[in-house]
Formats: C-alpha cells, sequence, structure tokens
C-alpha cells in the first residue's frame, strides 16, 4: 500500500502528507519520493519539523495514557467493600452498647438545660485564668500544632496529586 | 540505499535495554542508520540548512549520548522516538547556547545583572507550578484527542499509542493507506496546537 502520485507530490516538493509519513518512519512512499526527501534541504527540514511534532504529541499521549492508568488504578485502591463490611460489623458489635446508653443519652438531653450554663461559665473562668505566661504557653503549642496540621495537610493534597 | 534510512527503527526492537556485546553491536548500527532523520531534526531546531556544522554536532553528540546511555533505554521503547527525544534536547541546548554567545557579545562590556546569574542555575526538577501546567496540559491534550472526529481520533490511538503501522491501521479500518495518512496528519495538527497553547499568553 503506497501513497498515489497526487497524494505524494505538491509541485516539485512533497506534500506534507509524504513528509509526515517520511517523518513517521512509514514506508508508504516511491523510492523517488524517499531519494527527493533525502536531496532536498527544504524537504529534509520539514521532516524534521514533522517528526519533532510526532515525538511531542506521541510523548505527552503516552504521559497522558500513563496519568490516567495510574488515576484509576488509585480510585481502585480505595477498599470500598472491606471498609462497608467493617462498618457494618462494627454497627452490630455497638449496637447493644447503644441500646444499654439510650436512657443516659435522654437523660443527659433533659440535664442539658442546667449543665450547658455551668459549662459556659467554667469556660470563661478557664479562659481568664489564662492570661499571662500560661496563655503564651498555650497559644504557642496552638501555632505549633496549627503548622504541623498545616504541613500533614499540604503533604495529603501532594500524595493525592491535587499539584501532580 | 540512501533514501531507505528515513525509515530506520521505526518499530520496538525487544529488550534493548538488558544488552550483550552483539546487541549492543546491532544497536549502534541501528543508531547509525538514524542519521539523516537526527540531522533533520536538528536542523530543523536549529533553523538552519541540514549541511550546517552545528547539526553535524548536534547529531555526533546525540549518537554519543545514545550509545552510552542505551541501558537507559526501557524494554520494548522504540529507538526511534527515544533517539529523537536526545536529539531534540542536544539541539535545544545547543540553541541556547548560541543565543547565549549572542548576549554575551552583545553585553560584554555592561556588568552582570543577578537575573544573569539566576539563568544559570540548572533547574532540578519541576516547580508546583510547572506541574500544576503540565497537569493542565494533560487534561486540555485529552479534551483535544476526545473532540477528534471518531475515526481520527482511532487512528492516532492505534499509530501512537498502540504503536500499529499506517498500513496496519488501514486494514483495521478498512479505508486506503492515505487517509489513514490524512488522518493522522491532521489529529496530530490539532494535539500539536493543543500542546503549544502553553507557550502562548
Amino acid at each position: 500500500m503506497k501513497l498515489t502520485e497526487a497524494e505524494t507530490w505538491e509541485g516539485e516538493h512533497l506534500s506534507e502528507l509524504a513528509l509526515s509519513c517520511i517523518a513517521d518512519a512509514q514506508d508508504v512512499v516511491d523510492p523517488v519520493a524517499r531519494v527527493h526527501a533525502e536531496s532536498c534541504a527544504e524537504c529534509t527540514l520539514r521532516i524534521g519539523a514533522l517528526a519533532l511534532e510526532s515525538h511531542d504529541v506521541g510523548a505527552a499521549l503516552k504521559v497522558a495514557k500513563s496519568l490516567s492508568i495510574e488515576k484509576a488504578k488509585a480510585s481502585q485502591r480505595f477498599p470500598t467493600v472491606l471498609v462497608a463490611a467493617a462498618v457494618i460489623v462494627a454497627a452490630v458489635c455497638g449496637a447493644p452498647a447503644l441500646l444499654d446508653a439510650a436512657p443516659r443519652a435522654i437523660a443527659w438531653i433533659y440535664a442539658a438545660p442546667r449543665v450547658l450554663p455551668v459549662l459556659a461559665m467554667s469556660f470563661v473562668a478557664a479562659s481568664k485564668s489564662l492570661s499571662g505566661p500560661s496563655g503564651a504557653a498555650v497559644s504557642l503549642v496552638a501555632t505549633f500544632a496549627l503548622a504541623l496540621i498545616g504541613f500533614a495537610v499540604a503533604r495529603a493534597s501532594r500524595t493525592s496529586g491535587v499539584t501532580s | 540505499m540512501l533514501g531507505a534510512v528515513f525509515f530506520a527503527s521505526s518499530r520496538p526492537r525487544g529488550n534493548i535495554g538488558s544488552m550483550t556485546a552483539a546487541s549492543a553491536e546491532a544497536f549502534s548500527q541501528e543508531a547509525a542508520e538514524l542519521r539523516p532523520l537526527l540531522r533533520a531534526v536538528a536542523a530543523s531546531v536549529l533553523h538552519v540548512a541540514p549541511g550546517h556544522p552545528d547539526v553535524e554536532d548536534a547529531v555526533s553528540e546525540t549518537m554519543r549520548r545514545a550509545i552510552e546511555g542505551r541501558g537507559r533505554l526501557r524494554p520494548g521503547e522504540p529507538v526511534r522516538a527515544w533517539i529523537v527525544g536526545i536529539v531534540k534536547h542536544v539541539a535545544l541546548d545547543a540553541a541556547r547556547s548560541r543565543t547565549r554567545a549572542l548576549k554575551r557579545q552583545a553585553s560584554e562590556a555592561a556588568p552582570e545583572s543577578a537575573s544573569d546569574l539566576t539563568d544559570r542555575i540548572p533547574d532540578s526538577k519541576p516547580s508546583p507550578f510547572e506541574r500544576t501546567a503540565r497537569s493542565q496540559e494533560i487534561a486540555r491534550l485529552d479534551a483535544a484527542l476526545a473532540a477528534l472526529p471518531e475515526k481520527q481520533r482511532e487512528a492516532v490511538t492505534l499509530f501512537f499509542l498502540e504503536g500499529l503501522s499506517y498500513v496496519e491501521i488501514g486494514e483495521k479500518l478498512g479505508v486506503p493507506v492515505g487517509t489513514v495518512a490524512t488522518w493522522i496528519l491532521r489529529g496530530k495538527k490539532a494535539l500539536a496546537a493543543t500542546l503549544l497553547e502553553r507557550n502562548s499568553p
């Protein structure tokens, strides 16, 4: 199977179609065209440009394909079935304890209007007592903890491919 | 015959990554057969005539790197695409050095600025911005591939990703080789235009 004469030539030079075939190493042009491609500087330059284009497009398509395969694998890696099974087992095992705790939870709900103001006042009093050196220590620890959390979030987003 | 060498090494040649002495010899022979294509690519990157001395330098440097680094060629990876990648980088490096030399000549009397110094710091790995740009580029490429007409997309995929020849694609899709060549050329142009968008403002 070869290109036709009309497909191969464009005046004195090879057509872009024929040059593209040569750049892609496809043996579909006649020997006269091949000899011309070797001896004509203009056609050689165009073959070079088309070969580069093919190289770049091919490389980018391969990268895109490998990335989509990686993404598909990553989504398959999450053990949905196992996690669902674990949740069901935990719910079944925890049900008796939940049922036992229900009366206490109801009692707590009734006691909440009395307990919550006391808790709020205790919190305000504790905050006031944290002024001075102990307050500075608390903000230092909180700053450090926030920095650690930020670092963890950055790492997690990087490994999950947000920036890649 | 000279005319036949443009067609060398179009297909993967098995496990070249783990070479014996005999296969190393075969590799050198195969790489040497690619010289005309490498000359064409180098000339195209450097924007000079194929007979220019810079082109021959770039090709020789490419051959040296290819023969020395042939162990890095992954099993099944096409030799031709690998060496074209090398010549592209060698020629781009040569073009950059030429530009730098011209700049240096032009500003020889002027003191060196901070930006000149930072230009010399080698890039170790892509920055987060480059990685983001790359992933956006891949997304655009996927979209451009999806936007191609079905047959054109199929031909492009079979050629670039499955490694089939034009003739094999023609037989598979039941169309003449000229049609396959046209589909692949058009598809390639559309995808290349998408890749070039990254460099435009």
